[in-house]
């Protein structure tokens, strides 16, 4: 009998979640778009107001479930659906966006339910004019917060990429695991 | 020619002939000239390099940040070049790079210079190294065994031959890791205190979710 491994995608609007939900799942991608009616928020046509969803099936029945969670603040009684059962979190921020230390802030505060238990790793996108400022920014703002989250440049088109994010993240779900069994 | 270290006080560096002569052949190259440079980070405001056939190298120290004027996916080969002039350069003297030149974190650069430099570790094997940082792997090179032990680490502060003794991997592949992070400073010597009230190491499971992982993607060694 296999495990089930739940991952979630969060982060703002436009961060790349369905896009690296998509570069990763073996599967296509169970997803929820809707027309965008708020660009206030974002200048995109579509977005995801209830969840996508995508999965990596592994040897013995073990599956890595990965869901992305809609980015505005008022789908956030999705956000504390999955939190309980998400063994990490991958959190997406757009290196374009005004403040993305800002919006690092906010997700973390938002999904501490995950950190309490679980672990994370944060990818920044979009972030091909960038000279690694905002890397460096938010690495320098998680030790402040005590936080040991890697921090990644990625593009979440990349499956070369997404990748390494992942396999980062799963070898610290599993070093918890260990952890959790041990004590 | 290849000439460091740097001399502290010259603009020029120039590294007298018998200690040259006496180095070793691999610490003569780029990525040998950095790693003493970063292990001497705190000597030098700004640094440039010039390689022969490449480009310049900016090195600066205050903000921590490097500036170079070719495609970066030549750094890693670069790193292997016998023909560079380093130059130290007085803050009076510095101009900064031009706006054609492209940026990243000094740290990355010298993870690149790590991974290809001696591992002469200046650790004792039982003096316990924390995790301050992870590389950005996916925009730097490294090997699946990098992550795992940066994963391993995430956990928990451990000494070389705790690693060693917990990964699976070869002491050689363990130490040209150890090395690169601490030559890029993602490694780090504990305190006392940090050493104190570390939980107890815990070893790589042999068949665990990473590894089911990396089977279904095709990435195990």
């Amino acid at each position: 009998m296999g495990y089930e491994h739940i991952i979630l995608f969060a982060g703002p609007v436009g961060a790349g979640k369905t896009t690296a939900i998509s570069t990763l799942s073996e599967i296509p991608v169970v997803s929820t778009e809707a027309i965008n009616t708020d660009f206030s928020i974002s200048n995109k046509a579509t977005t995801t107001v209830a969840m996508d969803y995508g999965q990596i099936s592994l040897e013995e029945g073990h599956l890595i479930r990965l869901y992305g969670v809609p980015g505005q603040e008022r789908f956030d009684f999705v956000w504390k659906l999955f939190q309980e059962r998400a063994a990490g979190l991958v959190l997406l921020l757009d290196e374009s966006a005004k403040e993305p230390l800002t919006d690092l802030d906010f997700f973390l505060d938002r999904f501490a339910g995950v950190l309490n238990h679980g672990v994370a790793v944060v990818g920044i996108t979009r972030s091909e004019l960038s000279s690694s400022k905002s890397l460096s920014a938010c690495c320098t703002r998680l030790q402040q917060r005590r936080l040991k989250v890697p921090v990644f440049e990625v593009d979440a088109r990349d499956r070369e990429q997404m990748v390494v994010l992942l396999t980062a993240l799963v070898s610290m779900v599993q070093m918890r695991e260990t952890q959790l069994e041990a004590d | 020619m290849s000439m460091s270290p740097l001399a502290p006080t010259a603009r020029f560096g120039i590294e007298a002939p018998a200690r040259a002569a006496a180095a070793a052949p691999h610490q003569h190259a780029l990525a040998g000239a950095l790693a003493r440079l970063a292990s001497d980070r705190h000597r030098y405001a700004h640094v440039r390099v010039r390689i022969a056939d490449v480009g310049t190298l900016e090195l600066d120290f205050n903000e921590q940040s490097f500036r170079y004027d070719f495609d970066r996916n030549q750094l890693p080969r670069c790193m292997h070049s016998q023909r560079y002039v380093l130059t130290a350069i007085l803050a009076h003297h510095h101009t900064p790079a031009g706006d054609t030149h492209r940026v990243g974190r000094l740290c990355d650069l010298f993870w690149i210079a790590g991974l290809a430099s001696a591992t002469d570790l200046p650790v004792p094997p039982d003096t316990p190294l924390k995790l301050v940082q992870w590389p950005n792997f996916p925009q730097l090179p490294h090997k699946i065994e990098h992550i795992q032990l940066c994963g391993m680490l995430s956990a928990q502060p451990m000494s070389l031959r705790e690693i060693e003794e917990h990964s699976a991997f070869d002491s050689q592949r363990v130490r040209s890791f150890v090395h690169a992070a601490m030559v890029a400073g993602f490694l780090e010597r504990c305190s006392e205190t940090e050493a104190l009230f570390a939980p107890a190491p815990r070893a790589l499971p042999k068949r665990g979710l990473l590894s089911r992982l990396l089977d279904r993607l095709g990435l195990l060694n």
